[in-house]
């Protein structure tokens, strides 16, 4: 196991992790920022955040193992390891925020398949394995079964996004989250934070430069501008729709956002931190720049997160009154993030680097050998 | 079987929250949890103004969002028409308060979204639940939907009703008399 100073600070963030995970067990929601009106607080966003990155490197990686980009395939296998830890972080912060995880057995015995987030288990589940096949042959260098593999893993990241879409989108109480749109806004958005990803993953996995690294940071500063080309029309298209229809329930929560209680998180930490400053960072590199790159992808990623957490929260904000009176101002619901809850993402974080500095031992065990195939060739040497 | 309904006339309803509290001792609700509320509405314009108070509670609705969306049918719709919950196929994942269009849901102590249950071990012995009992004006009218004498549908066949956000088409079971 390679233990350097970065080993041991991501140690430091998984037990800051614990630490928060355990407030949670002892107190329940009183240890989260969850209330009664806003029962999906900053944990439901993350855990959306890093299943989020992890189909979208998947996607990104499919470039390269099914559409055959070659910019992409120096760093596919670390996309591909990225994706199942980024998946692991999600997982292990979603166990800590279901307030009954024991109870889970119902999910089997009695399940419930007009429910979105019965449907997330089975198709995160099928996604995962078809991951770390798919990674498994990509180590392993089984040319034959990384496309068709590929392909499948690409088809179940989406339908699992999709799925992730229907579970805001279903919901007629929260007019800002109900939509046709919300599968498609959520597989778009994971993409790009998929790139966000691989570019930082482009700049730690190719520090020595090589003409192969350029052709990557050449292909993926072309994919991140055009994505935020993409997000740009998907702002545009949610501002403008949400303001002129003026949807009850809809356009108080876009207000929230525009110039409410979220305007900070919105027009600061979400468009800037995501589109604005990376563009800017990206577009004024004379050369290429795997630095400019990664630091862009590290901004957008940190962006990302806001604009996960404040698409949760501006579904809730907006009180559900049940009469209204059209000239009573709105009172937007009070919203919070406790120290447990920050500790339980800085733990997910520390996850999801702990296992990508860990990876070469991941990649020593995938490419053993198992003992039954060394004996039938006469290798004794296990 | 008696298909349940309530029928609930606001404009009787003085804002005392007895009802309310009633429910809290019958149901042994913690200091932060609470089945139904009041919703208070100003209308006009000064000199002319006035306080209308709707109680808001679990509508036990017919198309029930949060039937739909809980994974492990934890919440499930009694044949008799009411939305129960069994907290030992709840996983706290909180999609019920998400779905729910009325805020019905609370979070109690074992992390159990809980709701009004409309208490049936009343229903069931022919007797009001405690926040139809304990109310002086006589606000909330419980009954069998599919009794054609019963005494609801007799009110429900003499006033104009409405329902909370029919929009929404959770086809509630509580009905509103109209102004």
């Amino acid at each position: 196991m390679k233990i350097n100073k970065w080993t041991i600070l991501s140690a430091a963030f998984i037990l800051f992790g614990l630490a928060g995970a355990a407030n949670i067990f002892i107190h329940g929601e009183h240890a989260m920022g969850t209330t009664n009106k806003i029962p999906w607080g900053i944990l439901i966003a993350s855990y959306e955040y890093f299943v989020g990155i992890s189909t979208g490197l998947l996607l990104v990686a499919a470039l390269g193992y099914v559409f055959h980009v070659k910019a992409i395939i120096p760093i596919g296998k670390s996309l591909l390891m990225f994706a199942i830890f980024s998946l692991i972080s999600g997982f292990a912060i979603l166990l800590v925020e279901l307030g009954n995880p024991l109870n889970f057995i119902h999910y089997f015995l009695t399940p419930n398949f007009t429910s979105p987030i019965w449907w997330m288990a089975p198709l995160y589940g099928i996604y995962l394995m078809l991951l770390v096949t798919l990674t498994v042959f990509v180590v392993r260098g089984n040319e034959s079964l990384i496309r068709p593999f590929a392909i499948m893993t690409a088809v179940s990241a989406v339908v699992a996004l999709i799925c992730i879409g229907f579970l805001f989108g279903f919901i007629i109480a929260r007019p800002y989250w109900n939509g046709p749109i919300s599968p498609l806004y959520f597989i778009l958005t994971s993409v790009f934070s998929g790139i966000g990803m691989a570019s930082v993953i482009a700049y730690l996995d190719g520090r020595q430069k090589t003409s192969e690294n350029l052709g990557t940071v050449k292909f993926l500063r072309t994919l991140s501008l055009s994505m935020m080309g993409v997000m740009v029309v998907i702002y545009i298209g949610k501002t403008f729709v949400g303001l002129y229809g003026q949807m009850p329930g809809k356009y108080e929560s876009l207000l929230a956002m525009l110039k409410g209680p979220l305007s900070f998180n919105y027009w600061v930490l979400e468009i800037s931190l995501a589109i604005v400053i990376p563009f800017v960072l990206i577009i004024s590199a004379q050369k290429l720049s795997a630095i400019k790159l990664g630091l862009a992808g590290l901004l957008s990623l940190t962006g990302i997160f806001f604009m996960r957490f404040n698409m949760v929260i501006a579904g809730q904000i907006t009180p559900l009154k049940v009469i209204k009176n059209p000239a009573e101002e709105t009172v937007f619901n009070l919203f919070s993030v406790t120290w447990s809850e920050w500790a339980l993402i800085i733990g997910g974080i520390g996850i999801m680097a702990i296992l990508y500095l860990q990876r070469e031992l991941l990649e020593r065990f995938i490419k053993h050998k198992p003992a039954t195939e060394l004996k039938k060739h006469g290798d004794v040497t296990l | 079987m008696a298909k349940y309904g309530l029928l609930v006339f606001p404009e009787r309803c003085t804002g005392c929250n007895a009802c309310n509290i009633a429910c809290a001792s019958h149901n042994q609700l913690g200091v932060d949890v609470s089945y139904n509320r009041l919703e208070f509405l100003e209308t006009g314009t000064y000199p002319n103004v006035k306080m209308e108070i709707l109680p808001v509670q679990c509508q036990h609705c017919d198309n029930a969002p949060c039937v739909s969306v809980c994974p492990t049918q934890a919440t499930y719709k009694r044949e008799d028409g009411i939305v129960a919950i069994d907290a030992d196929k709840c996983i706290g994942c909180k999609y019920c308060m998400a779905a729910c269009p009325y805020e019905a849901r609370q979070l109690n102590e074992k992390r159990v979204p809980e709701k009004c249950r409309w208490c049936p071990e009343m229903l069931e012995k022919g007797e009001q639940p405690a926040c139809s009992a304990t109310c002086m004006n006589e606000v909330r009218l419980f009954g069998d939907l599919e009794d054609p004498n019963s005494q609801l549908n007799k009110e429900l066949a003499k006033h104009e009703v409405y329902q909370l956000l029919e929009v929404k088409g959770t086809k509630p079971s509580i009905f509103y008399v109209k102004k």
